[in-house]
């Protein structure tokens, strides 16, 4: 009986680790890694989101275009550091050639890039980079800038004065305070506005409503909000929709999920600062193949940002933009 | 008198709180805060109830934040592209969650697997699930009645539901013989099962309505957020156990209640109101909490030892 039970909990177990790649497993399982073909190991932040599926395309592309093979695999969460340091581990160890990865924490990674490197393996980050210059190169938006440029378009919108607050994601995640910096540094231009304050929505979207919700509460000549990734963004305009604040309370969010791009159209949010993933993904790879193949590669690419109001949502450019996926 | 006060200690302590925190921050009175805090213990409360029921008998869930969102996903995907109806997604997402509890408890109680293990396994098979379904991806564009169950047409309604909830199982839990059961369970599993209990029967029946109320409390966490995320729920196992903790339960079981439970995710939740609404720093806000939920254990154990009403 006691044997039943562990061949059970280790079936379980079996079960439950398997389930953890499968957002993005099934395409490459079913082709063996060809000799010769180039193996690049795609590590993001977490397998959910629009955002990181539009990396994949973007790496999918590129992989296709320069005949390579992905390996995509990341934890399922980006507070989930350890898991990414053991994906890292089990990527050295497969010896891929390549590893294109997004840093769940700017520091804790620095140690299993520098093992890839001694292993002989570059690493090319995208998105959220390490706090060290070991890398081939770092793929990203430049998040100070479009911490700035949403800070300067929340201005705009609220007439240049009063008090706006911020919601960044996870405390100690670079992305989240670079575009902290940047936001601060955009609002510092203006001199009659002020940061009322900044409450972490931990990229959970019910926890995004409940900081908004208390933001409200105890800042009520409060202007604007700038939501600096998804889960809080959407969580921050169900707030105040359900506040009746909609398009009084002014929301800035940075991305553009199908849920972002909808409370635009609904007017609880007023600009996105969209980034570029397929972009990321798609120059991320190209950057560890250029590298392999002995070309130059600069140190550090920027793939940019553009604000996406109503106003400008229906030109080509910015559905192409918006909708990179179809 | 004594013995009533240390009984219901947790909602002295919620009082008590409330009005340290009513006096410390004037915003905490207003109605729309109040009521905000109570929506938001919604989910929490109906998952924290079945959360009970299993440390009640000795056991732990670790898998409900995952059961939840499975749940949560399961009901929205099938309103959004099979056209269900609301009332059947609902339905749907309870029943799925009643499936993995009866898996959970089966594997307790015929695999002999601890329950540590058991739902350490499912939180992560629940997960992996989830994560499968949706593709990775958000799902939204539910129908609009769907966004009544978390408060779209009032915050009474999750509230209320929770309150019913939360009362129904504690009135089973004082007057029925199942309920009684339980904490005989908790108490002493072995002299349980020789006073002639089905003891395995009950404890699966635990597990089943605990992961019943978590995929309910999914769906409740759907339509609060209007969206089903597959990272949605994380952290929940934690904050269940939390306000069970807080609310008088011993992980040892045969000790705890639903009145204690409900209210200890209210003082957790007015806790972390306090912070923001006063503008704590974020890093001092986790300290904080964390710590006041160890000394309100600590008084709590310490109260009832003194009243006679633990062993030891």
């Amino acid at each position: 009986m006691k044997r039943l039970g562990l061949a059970v909990l280790v079936l379980l177990v079996a079960a439950g680790c398997g389930q953890q790649q499968p957002a993005g497993g099934s395409v490459e399982k079913g082709a063996a890694p060809q000799p010769g073909k180039l193996r690049i190991a795609l590590v993001p932040k977490g397998l959910a989101h629009q955002f990181w599926l539009t990396v994949k395309a973007g790496a999918e592309a590129a992989a296709k275009e320069f005949d390579a093979d992905i390996d995509w695999q990341g934890p399922a969460k980006e507070t989930e550091v350890d898991k990414q340091i053991s994906i890292m581990e089990d990527m050295i160890s497969s010896k891929v050639n390549a590893i294109v990865m997004a840093a769940c924490d700017e520091n804790a990674l620095i140690g299993v890039v520098q093992k890839a490197i001694e292993a002989g393996i570059p690493v090319v980050t995208i998105d959220s980079g390490i706090k060290s210059d070991i890398a081939v190169s770092f793929v990203a938006t430049d998040n100070v800038a479009g911490g700035k440029t949403a800070a300067r378009k929340l201005a705009r919108l609220v007439g240049e004065e009063g008090d706006v607050g911020l919601i960044p994601f996870v405390p100690g995640a670079a992305t989240s305070e670079l575009r902290e910096q940047g936001f601060l540094e955009g609002l510092a231009e203006f001199s009659n506005m002020k940061l009322a304050q900044k409450l972490y929505s931990m990229s959970d979207v019910a926890k995004g409503m409940s900081v908004t919700e208390d933001m409200m509460t105890s800042n009520p000549n409060l202007k604007g909000i700038f939501a600096a990734n998804e889960p809080g963004a959407i969580g921050s305009a169900q707030a105040l929709k359900a506040a009746g604040k909609a398009g009084q309370i002014k929301l800035v969010a940075f991305d553009a999920s199908n849920e972002e791009i909808q409370a635009l159209k609904e007017g609880s949010i007023q600009a996105l600062v969209v980034q570029n993933p397929y972009q990321m993904g798609y120059q991320g790879v190209k950057a560890a193949i250029d590298h392999l193949e002995g070309k130059p590669v600069p140190k550090r690419i920027d793939t940019g940002v553009t604000v996406v109001t109503m106003e400008n949502f229906n030109d080509p450019e910015i559905q192409k933009f918006l909708y990179p996926l179809k | 008198m004594k013995k009533l006060i240390a009984r219901h200690f947790p909602l002295v302590i919620l009082a008590g709180l409330s009005v340290a925190v009513a006096i410390l921050a004037p915003e905490f009175r207003s109605a729309d805060n109040l009521t905000r805090v109570m929506y938001r213990t919604a989910v929490v409360g109906i998952i924290a109830t079945g959360q009970t029921l299993v440390i009640l008998t000795g056991g732990i869930d670790l898998s409900v934040g995952s059961v939840a969102a499975l749940c949560g996903m399961f009901g929205g995907l099938l309103m959004r592209d099979a056209g269900a109806p609301v009332p059947a997604a609902v339905a749907a997402g309870s029943a799925l969650g009643l499936f993995c509890g009866t898996v959970n408890g089966l594997l307790v109680t015929k695999g002999r697997i601890p329950p540590f293990i058991v739902t350490l396994g499912m939180m992560m098979v629940a997960r992996g699930a989830t994560l499968l379904i949706s593709k990775g991806q958000t799902v939204a564009n539910f129908p609009q009645s769907f966004t009544f169950l978390g408060g779209g047409r009032g915050w009474w309604i999750p509230v209320t539901i929770t309150v019913a909830i939360s009362m129904s199982f504690s009135i089973m839990l004082a007057s029925t013989r199942f309920g009684r059961t339980l904490y005989a369970i908790g108490g002493n599993l072995a002299s349980a099962r020789l006073s002639g209990i089905n003891v395995d029967r009950m404890r699966t029946a635990a597990f089943g309505l605990c992961s019943l109320l978590a995929g309910f409390g999914g769906v409740v966490l759907a339509s609060r957020t209007s969206v089903a995320s597959p990272t949605a729920g994380e952290g929940l196992e934690l904050d269940t156990i939390a306000a069970c903790v807080i609310g008088g339960a011993s992980l040892m079981g045969g000790e705890g209640g639903m009145v204690g439970t409900l209210a200890g995710a209210l003082i957790m939740n007015v806790l972390v109101n306090f912070c923001n609404l006063k503008k704590l720093d974020v890093y001092w806000q986790m300290v904080l909490v964390g710590g006041l939920i160890i000394v309100l254990v600590f008084y709590d154990n310490y109260r009832k030892r003194k009243a006679g009403l633990l062993k030891g």
